[in-house]
């Protein structure tokens, strides 16, 4: 609770100059990231070390091709070391089972290892550098300093958003003045973040915890609930995240791109992808999809790259099997949309010139509902629980009483129609200062009641954001 | 810059005061924790038996239907972890202790730690007002206000006491909470849950890490530990399955081997019947009143 002020403070009255505040701000990043775990602190500076020095042999390299060695080394040893925190256990397993059905007895160590937090954010954010200067679309920095701060900038460090060097790096690049409009709409944005975390996710995650647990002795209509509340648990914990990230960012003088555009308004699957976890998205498309020939080489290839983005995308979220079919089950999604040439339709906001057309409405629901199926895959521990789940829903959809997650559920409706009235903003709160809001006492009153509602739904056992963990 | 340090001041200011008030008052409303860490400050060194547990021992074991000068320092949903800190922390005081009643439950033995389950408020009590400093001074923990519906409740029932009379503590002076006699609560949905929620359960090391402390506390102290499981009602009972109720049996079994210790499994041995409780678990105070004489003569038998 003190952090956050204490940094700006320091940040704005203390380290005036641009060297100073940078070199601040990761100090800053760093100790915020030793707080979960001080050795993980030196991974940290090891990944970023590792791209700020790739990105400076790049520049003294003239030749392609020792050019392409020197980004494919960095390459390596980031996913090495992503792979060994995140992904050892789950390939030695399922290597192991293989060998077992093919008969032999295989012996592999597992081992006891702490995955650190955010590390598949930071590792794609220095990535994303290192192979921008390799395509020359930025200019190796020798700003340690601003390097540093770009990789480790703590708002954004261990739950996104990715940003890219082109737009981040920039920015620590260049001199920072502070901007009270900013700032103050940067406030507002992480008020909204807190009450759609503590409000909505928090109320939706106990629900959700129960029900999951419980599948077996729950009616389908129950079950049923729980991934409709499933579903906005993690859109509502996400997307608070990203707000709280860019939020405080702003506090500091730096922008940070939208993660989330009201993803469930979305009319195709398509649209779904370019309004969910966006920069993630982002990232995939310019330093997977596209080099892979993207959909260049005719169709074929367009739908094998396409299904190698969403088989990683969802690898890039966790070692499980049912991650992989989550990957799997959108990237066939995102196939059909392309077969039927539904991928590119819909790029305005949803409903911006008053009326929806029925058609949309119907792509909507049906597109949320395709959603919410690919979420009971992700919220399930292993594959056997995700069928277990969905086959008790369907074998026991009698309509009975529903006795967990009243309360979620009318936070939820409440986010629904809160979004769709302010699906044009930014962000909720971005108000537009008329009627009431004109004045000061009215914006006061709303932040105020809103600060009391956070209050009131605070819980000590409170749940750390999803996306931590990945 | 001047202007926005201002504003955030001005705004964040009748918060903070709002909140320092708030956690004062709640502070200064009776409850049972800061009674029965009183009382045991005070009485430790009279106490010759004590009893711990959860809610089914905190409503089902009446000290003044025992033999001798007996407390009762059970809480609703304290587990193990508590009661063991709870015996330790009065340990210098102790002169005439004989007997510690521990209870072995599924709620204590299967069950991960309180803030793991959503009764965090019950941790915030142990550690404000009986000082369990599992959880920093800076954390949540430290505060009743964090948990604004646990204290809407509270100064609710303050109210209602102060209008219509009657107990606020919600136990007598030994530390027993008598319950009434209306019966309470569904027949079998409850079950129903608690059936799903056990079907998975295994045993929670952390609580059995707890059980040996105890059991090590006692044997050095020379003081005899009875491991009890109390009755609960048939419909409730036969929702559970083996497994849970073997898991809860094995842990009693196995710890009555070590000296100074004893198991009585009272599922297996009361007279309790269906109409005894007000809901599955717990019974109603005539029953406890009973309940507490059948313990009390059984703990005569050496």
């Amino acid at each position: 609770m003190l952090f956050l002020p204490v940094v700006f403070g320091l940040y704005w009255y203390v380290f005036k100059k641009l060297r100073d505040q940078n070199w601040f701000l990761a100090a800053a990043s760093v100790l915020f990231y030793a707080c979960w775990d001080w050795r993980f602190s030196l991974l940290l500076v090891f990944t970023t070390l590792c791209s700020y020095g790739t990105g400076l042999a790049l520049e003294r390299l003239v030749t392609r091709r020792k050019r392409m060695w020197m980004s494919a080394a960095n390459i390596v040893v980031n996913l090495l070391i992503l792979a060994f925190f995140k992904y050892y256990n789950f390939f030695a397993d399922s290597f192991a089972d293989l060998l077992r059905l093919m008969g032999f007895l295989p012996d592999f160590p597992t081992l006891q290892i702490v995955l650190p937090v955010g590390i598949s954010f930071y590792t794609f954010q220095a990535l994303s550098y290192s192979i921008d200067v390799y395509r020359r679309k930025v200019k190796a920095t020798h700003d340690l300093a601003s390097f540093m701060a770009y990789v480790t900038f703590f708002p954004q460090l261990v739950a996104g958003p990715i940003e890219r060097a082109t737009t981040l790096l920039p920015q620590m690049q260049k001199a920072r003045s502070f901007d009270y409009e900013n700032a103050a709409d940067g406030c507002r944005q992480m008020l909204w973040g807190f009450v759609k975390k503590i409000v909505v996710a928090d109320n939706c995650a106990v629900a959700v915890d129960m029900i999951w647990g419980n599948y077996a002795s729950m009616g389908g209509v129950q079950l049923l609930l729980g991934a409709f509340l499933f579903s906005f648990q993690i859109y509502a914990d996400f997307s608070a995240y990203s707000d709280i990230a860019q939020g405080c960012a702003r506090l500091f003088g730096i922008n940070l791109k939208a993660n989330f555009a009201y993803p469930y308004f979305s009319r195709n699957i398509g649209e779904f992808w370019r309004r969910w976890h966006m920069s993630l998205m982002r990232w995939f498309r310019s330093y997977v999809y596209i080099p892979l020939g993207g959909n260049r080489d005719g169709l074929n290839k367009t739908l094998r790259n396409i299904m190698i983005v969403f088989l990683l995308s969802g690898l890039w979220h966790g070692a499980n099997w049912t991650f992989l079919v989550w990957g799997a089950y959108h990237g066939l999604l995102m196939c059909i949309a392309l077969l039927a040439g539904w991928d590119r339709r819909y790029n305005s906001v949803v409903g911006a010139g008053g009326w929806l057309k029925t058609s949309e409405l119907y792509g909507m629901f049906l597109t949320f509902i395709l959603v919410v199926f690919g979420w009971i895959f992700f919220r399930s521990s292993s594959l056997a629980e995700a069928e277990g789940f969905l086959s008790h829903m369907i074998s026991h959809i009698n309509i009975t009483t529903i006795t967990v997650g009243h309360r979620a559920a009318m936070y939820s409706f409440l986010l629904v129609v809160i979004d769709w009235t302010c699906r044009r903003r930014e962000h909720v709160l971005q108000l537009n200062f008329g009627g009431l809001f004109q004045y000061r006492w009215g914006r006061w009153v709303l932040y105020y009641g809103l600060v009391f509602l956070i209050i009131y739904e605070l819980h000590q056992s409170q749940q750390a954001f999803i996306y931590f963990q990945f | 810059m001047k202007r926005f340090v201002k504003d955030i001041a001005w705004f964040v200011l009748p918060v903070v005061f709002l909140l320092l008030v708030g956690e004062l008052y709640m502070r200064s409303i009776p409850n049972i924790y800061r009674y029965k860490d009183d009382w045991m400050q005070e009485h430790a060194g009279e106490v010759e038996t004590l009893v711990l547990g959860n809610s089914h021992t905190f409503d089902g074991i009446s000290p003044s239907q025992m033999t001798g000068r007996v407390f009762n320092l059970a809480m609703p949903n304290q587990m193990l972890e508590h009661d063991y800190f709870l015996l330790t922390r009065y340990a210098d005081g102790y002169k005439r202790l004989k007997r510690v009643i521990a209870l072995v439950d599924e709620c204590n033995i299967l069950l991960p730690e309180l803030e793991s389950l959503g009764f965090g408020d019950r941790s915030t009590y142990y550690r404000i007002y009986m000082g369990h400093d599992k959880h920093s001074r800076w954390s949540l923990y430290n505060f009743e206000i964090s948990n604004l519906k646990t204290c809407y409740r509270k100064v609710a029932r303050w109210w209602k006491t102060k209008r219509e009379g009657g107990n606020l503590l919600g136990c007598d002076s030994l530390g027993f909470s008598p319950q009434g006699e209306q019966r309470r609560g569904g027949e079998g949905m409850d079950a129903q849950f608690m059936k799903g929620r056990w079907r998975k359960a295994s045993v929670v090391n952390r609580n059995v890490s707890y059980l040996v402390k105890i059991v090590k506390f006692c044997q050095e102290r020379g003081v005899e530990l009875v491991l009890i499981t109390m009755p609960y009602r048939d419909y409730y009972y036969n929702q559970l399955d083996n497994n849970t109720r073997l898991l809860v049996r094995n842990i009693g079994f196995k710890y009555s081997q070590r000296p100074g210790v004893r198991y009585i499994d009272f599922q297996a041995i009361s007279h309790m019947t269906d109409s005894d409780y007000i809901d599955n678990s717990h019974l109603k105070t005539s029953a406890a009143m009973r309940f507490s004489h059948e313990l009390d003569s059984l703990l005569q038998v050496k």
